[in-house]
């Protein structure tokens, strides 16, 4: 099949997913939501009550008339907050408002605003400072250590790439994140504990300087745990390629070994490795965003911990719902990628002459 | 008397592996002269792609060439260090052109792409330039020249042997290895790769290797014959003779088995018994367990080659 | 297959898997993990998860292990509790006449650590009086072995009542004023609040009478005795202290140290193996199997099922786990189990089997024997029984090991964000515990580096039988 229906189909894919979560998303919302407005409801009955001492005065004497006027004050604020509709037209409600970005707001100020969308708009680009710095030097030296690992295989430096990768893909990223405070922070004072910025935060050039300051140690964090994996699959793909008779072919033709290693042979496995790779650092997303909120990062992460914390079902739909969409997007271009590098899916069907 | 682009003498290669030395190649001699083809024959397993590849300079891992010469164009190549044999003899001297069933065309680029890289390395030309030149290789197998912007998952198999064969041909070697050209072929296919070949050998006067394993294409093409078995030359000389006149069992045993198409056949003819082992060769001739005519010296002492006839040497005690 | 069979392809198996160095080593650490978790309740005690979620009376709380003392300077007071049986009774009962009984006990401490103990608590004293309005009266008075001695509490006893020195306000106020008498006058100037507010009672205490003791006590080594007297004024007023409990509340305890809530975290390390490896085997396992299942049963069917089959299984794939595992747990909170959460990664896990076997079916099914074995009559169950399932189990074991770190990592991180079961004593839990109470920037290592190595050990096990399995039993692996 060619490339364009390739791609129409992961993309099909990944928008059912993303209406099917946010459905999902939405009924455990709703729920959950049912139950908070119920007692808040309770509570804002108790406190129209307390502020009007005259009308309490009349209520508690006549118990009959204080259970209608109660009744009717429990009915209008249902009806207020909409509980009066079926679950299921509740449920599509909350489904269109979530597709459409209208994610409501928080209880209480995080980041100094409620507005769920603005909160979590003002984190995804630290989140993305964060991670994609991360990745980034995780690929660069994933990828060389792997290649080279792949060219002398067997050696010494190969089984201790070998021994890093399962070591370190053993390891809880975020615990390593606190171990990381434990001793560069806490013990040896090198680095903050945590944040972006200091407080008061720098002006300035030094502004700047203070962030990356901050970065080192939740960057460190997640490029140790997870460079030694990339290496790894790197280095295994790249055996396997430079076993093919391709290599070897081009080895006969006189090609200089260079060219073969990172123009054939690297080239060869980069639809698998990018696959593979982007694969498992999406599934790392989970892990470092976990990691976000030891470090107290205040992107995602720290929106994470804040929304479980605090009980704010309505931060928590939103940035789920981000996640999953974001997890989506990045699957999509893992396709595309791979789709892009590796000619057979490029091309098309092979065309018989 | 055309002159001698290969000469091969005392050649040996081993493989040293984790089970033992496995002996592919063990003391292999022959000449090849400009514009011939020799078709080297046997069984799976007789080392006869190893002997290809060891030609070439580059024995498969973990083999290793441990003696003997290889001279082409009468330059000894066995000695020499990687990157000069990579810079000057290969696929400038010497050239292969791989089975078909090997996976030898790169996915992930254009056939274009495959075919120029040895001009632009050897050769130092400019990408137009040796595209142009690409595109005439592939008129020349008979493929449409614009399938240099193809790519190789685009071809059907006979496509795609066709120019393995081109790009072998590109820098005109000396020598060419066709390793088992036609074997993941079907027999409609395997014909036209063979007339092809007939054709370039009339038009570019070629220095051939032909390995394969089916004796009855080499009666198509080769001129010389040479029969291996357990690493070993045991018959050698002009096609026609040894196809009329096998001298060693071996052979005879090899061109019996060929079912003939216009005569009655109650029985296949096969030859008992297993390829040898090639770490621990038998003693002697290394046929004589499979040998119907074994005799006590055959089982003691290793035959050499004696002219048996005019270029027709055989490795036999009967002789 | 034959029993000799299975047999003949098991030594086979064991010769090839022998030579992976990595992978005995796993099956050694797997060994070792079974039997900690096998043997918990008798390295430690049987109750641990009952009450591992209350407060661990009498055990002092954050305090690193006892073996942290060789790698200081400083030595840490060890934690002791002192019953009736380490009393020495002076009086029980004793009638002094006008209706007033005298009870007295006194017990030692030797004092060889650099810090004392974090608190002196008296507790249990069996009081039933006859009128609660004229209670009993308790002195309590340390004698030091420079021959001073401080009154440090005198007050009023009923049934249950409990004595902490060091957070007694009058407790407090004694010490200081007795402590005064030997401070440089200089250091007290302005500060008498903030110095008695601020002071570590135990550690004056304990120190030398010399100036500084107050704002730097040094301490003072040797034999303290502790005297403590009872007045009883009502007739009919009973003392009992058979039931007498004395701690001193160390400034270490146990393998591991305490956390927050005082539990003995080597307890809770060793418990927390068990559902370690009962949830990461128990979701592979499962997740593998039900995979093998449906990539099988898919392969088999063809056609436009097996298209719908892989559809359904690109969409599960499709979903992130780790937001959506959170999603439920938050949505659940408190009522979520460990079988919940198997349950859930089972629900996430099988995809990536399901797409393997199946391709691997799908190559078994075009081999000729499976035809033959139809053109035989053999119906489907029996084919996939007897010919495909037999060469993809190996690999599935592999596949098995290889899951079990994800599992366990995922399960590690619910609890982590406090989503996991609450009432199960996991490192998870202990971590997440750690992160909320600030355990990092205080420097409290006990708790946090053990429970995240255990994770990892788990992890690591696993991995190593998993690739050494993979390289032995996985079919696409070319071999010389």
């Amino acid at each position: 099949m060619g490339y364009g229906r390739y791609l129409a189909i992961r993309l099909l894919n990944a928008l059912l997913v993303l209406a099917l979560v946010t459905l999902l998303v939405s009924v455990l919302f709703t729920k959950v939501a049912e139950e908070d407005l119920k007692s808040s409801i309770q509570e804002q009955i108790n406190m129209k009550l307390r502020a009007n001492p005259e009308l309490m005065k009349q209520l508690s004497a006549d118990p009959e008339r204080f259970q209608q006027w109660y009744q009717s004050e429990y009915n209008r604020l249902i009806k207020a907050y909409g509980l009066d509709k079926p679950f299921w037209v509740r449920v599509l409600e909350r489904t269109k408002d979530t597709l459409t970005l209208k994610f409501g707001n928080t209880k209480t100020p995080i980041f100094g605003e409620t507005n769920v969308k603005k909160i979590i708009a003002a984190a995804i680009p630290r989140t993305v400072l964060l991670f994609t710095t991360a990745q980034i030097i995780v690929i660069l030296i994933g990828l060389l250590l792997g290649v080279k690992a792949a060219q002398v295989a067997g050696s010494a430096l190969d089984r201790a790439v070998s021994i890093i990768a399962m070591l370190t893909s053993s390891i809880p990223m975020w615990w390593f994140g606190m171990i990381a405070i434990l001793i560069f922070s806490f013990k040896l004072g090198w680095f903050p504990s945590g944040g972006m910025t200091s407080t008061p935060p720098k002006e300035g050039f030094a502004y700047y300087t203070d962030i990356l300051y901050h970065m080192v140690l939740p960057v460190g964090t997640i490029v140790f745990v997870l460079f030694g994996g990339w290496a790894w699959t790197t280095r295994n793909i790249m055996i396997g390629t430079m076993q093919e008779d391709f290599i070897m072919a081009a080895r006969a033709k006189g090609v200089p070994e260079r060219k073969v290693i990172y123009g054939h042979a690297l080239r060869a496995a980069a639809p698998p490795i990018i696959t593979m790779t982007i694969f498992s650092l999406l599934g790392s997303l989970g892990g470092a965003i976990i990691t976000e909120g030891v470090f107290n990062w205040p992107g995602m992460g720290r929106l994470y911990w804040t929304a479980l914390q605090q009980n704010e079902t309505r931060l928590l739909m939103g940035v789920t719902f981000v996640t999953v969409a974001l997890y989506l997007i990045s699957m999509i271009l893992a396709d595309l990628a791979y789709g892009y590098l590796d000619p057979r899916v490029k091309v098309g069907a092979s065309q018989q002459t | 008397m055309a002159k001698t682009v290969l000469e091969v003498k005392d050649l040996k290669m081993y493989y040293f592996t984790s089970r033992g030395v496995v002996r592919a190649v063990d003391n292999v001699s022959f000449e090849l002269k400009k514009g011939e083809v020799m078709g080297l024959a046997g069984e799976s397993g007789c080392g006869k792609s190893s002997l290809g590849f060891t030609l070439m300079g580059m024995p498969t891992p973990p083999g290793k060439i441990v003696g003997g010469s290889v001279k082409i164009d009468g330059r000894e190549i066995v000695g020499l260090p990687e990157n000069v044999l990579r810079r000057e003899i290969r696929w400038q001297k010497i050239s292969m052109i791989f089975q078909g069933a090997m996976n030898a065309l790169n996915p992930v680029y254009t056939i274009g792409y495959q075919m120029i890289e040895p001009l632009i390395y050897h050769k130092g030309m400019e990408k137009e330039e040796a595209l142009d030149r690409a595109m005439r290789y592939l008129e020349l197998v008979g493929l449409s020249p614009e399938i240099v912007y193809r790519y190789p998952h685009e071809l059907s198999g006979g496509m795609k042997q066709r120019v393995i064969i081109a790009t072998a041909l590109i820098l005109e070697p000396e020598v060419v290895i066709a390793d088992e050209p036609t074997t993941a072929l079907d027999v409609v296919v395997q014909a036209q790769i063979i007339n092809l070949m007939k054709k370039l050998k009339k038009e570019l006067g070629l220095s051939m290797i032909f390995i394969t394993h089916d004796l009855s294409i080499l009666a198509e093409i080769s001129d010389r014959v040479a029969i291996m078995y357990a690493g070993k030359i045991i018959e050698i000389g002009d096609s026609q003779k040894i196809y009329y006149e096998p001298a060693h069992p071996y052979t005879q045993k090899l061109l019996a088995a060929i079912p003939r198409l216009h005569e009655d056949v109650d029985k296949l003819e096969f030859i008992p018994g297993q390829p040898p082992n090639l770490i621990n060769p038998p003693s002697g001739c290394r046929f004589h367990p499979r040998c119907p005519y074994a005799m006590q010296v055959c089982k003691e002492q290793e035959p050499e080659l004696k002219e048996i006839d005019k270029d027709h040497y055989a490795a036999c005690w009967l002789l | 297959m034959r029993w000799i069979d299975v047999k003949e392809s098991l030594k086979d198996f064991w010769f090839e898997f022998k030579r992976q160095k990595g992978g005995l080593f796993g099956i050694f650490l797997l060994a070792l993990l079974v039997f900690t978790a096998l043997a918990a309740p008798y390295i430690t005690e049987p109750d641990i998860p009952k009450k591992w979620t209350t407060y661990w009376e009498g055990n002092p709380t954050n305090v690193p292990p006892v073996w942290y003392n060789y790698f200081t300077t400083k030595k840490l007071a060890a934690h002791e509790v002192l019953t009736y049986e380490n009393l020495k009774i002076t009086a029980e009962g004793q009638d002094l006449g006008g209706g007033v009984k005298y009870y007295a006990f006194e017990f030692d401490y030797n004092h060889k650590y650099d810090l004392p103990p974090k608190d002196l608590i008296i507790k249990n004293i069996g009081a039933q009086l006859a009128d609660l309005n004229t209670p009993a009266q308790i002195v309590i008075t340390v004698y030091r072995p420079d021959g001073n001695k401080i009154e440090l509490l005198s007050a009023d006893l009923v049934e249950g009542s409990i004595y902490q020195i060091a957070k007694m306000g009058t407790v407090r106020n004694n010490v200081f004023n007795w402590a005064s008498q030997f401070e440089d006058p200089k250091n007290l100037q302005g500060r008498v609040e903030t110095i008695k507010s601020t002071m570590d009672v135990m550690e004056v205490i304990f120190a030398k009478a010399e100036p500084g003791i107050l704002i730097n006590p040094q301490p003072l080594h040797g034999d303290y005795k502790f005297v403590v007297e009872i007045f009883t004024f009502t007739k009919g007023d009973k003392i009992d202290l058979k039931p007498v409990q004395i701690i001193l509340t160390g400034r270490t305890y146990g393998f591991m140290g305490t956390d927050y809530k005082g539990r003995d975290l080597w307890a809770g390390l060793v418990w927390g193996t068990r559902v370690s490896l009962v949830v990461g085997v128990a979701v592979a396992v499962l997740s593998v199997l039900i995979g093998i299942a449906y990539g099988v049963t898919s392969a088999y069917l063809g056609g436009w099922k097996d298209e719908f089959m892989q559809r359904v299984n690109e969409f599960v794939a499709s979903i992130p786990t780790l937001p959506i595992l959170i999603l439920l747990g938050a949505a659940f909170k408190g009522h979520v189990t460990l079988w919940t959460i198997i349950f859930l990664l089972v629900m996430f896990g099988w995809t990536g089997i399901a797409k393997v076997a199946r391709s691997m079916a799908l190559q078994i099914k075009e081999q000729t024997y499976v035809e033959a074995a139809r053109a035989l009559g053999a119906g489907t169950g029996r084919i996939i029984f007897k010919h495909i399932m037999p060469q993809i189990m190996p690999y599935a074991f592999a596949v098995m090991a290889l899951n079990v770190p994800s599992a366990v990592l995922t399960e590690a991180s619910l609890s982590f964000l406090g989503l996991g079961d609450p009432t199960a004593v996991t490192w998870g839990q202990i971590l997440h515990d750690a992160q909320t109470n600030s355990a990092t920037i205080n420097g409290y290592w006990w708790w946090v580096i053990p429970p995240g190595l255990a994770i990892s050990l788990v992890a690591l096990t696993f991995v190593l039988i998993g690739v050494a399995l993979d390289r032995v039993l996985n079919p696409r692996l070319k071999r010389l």
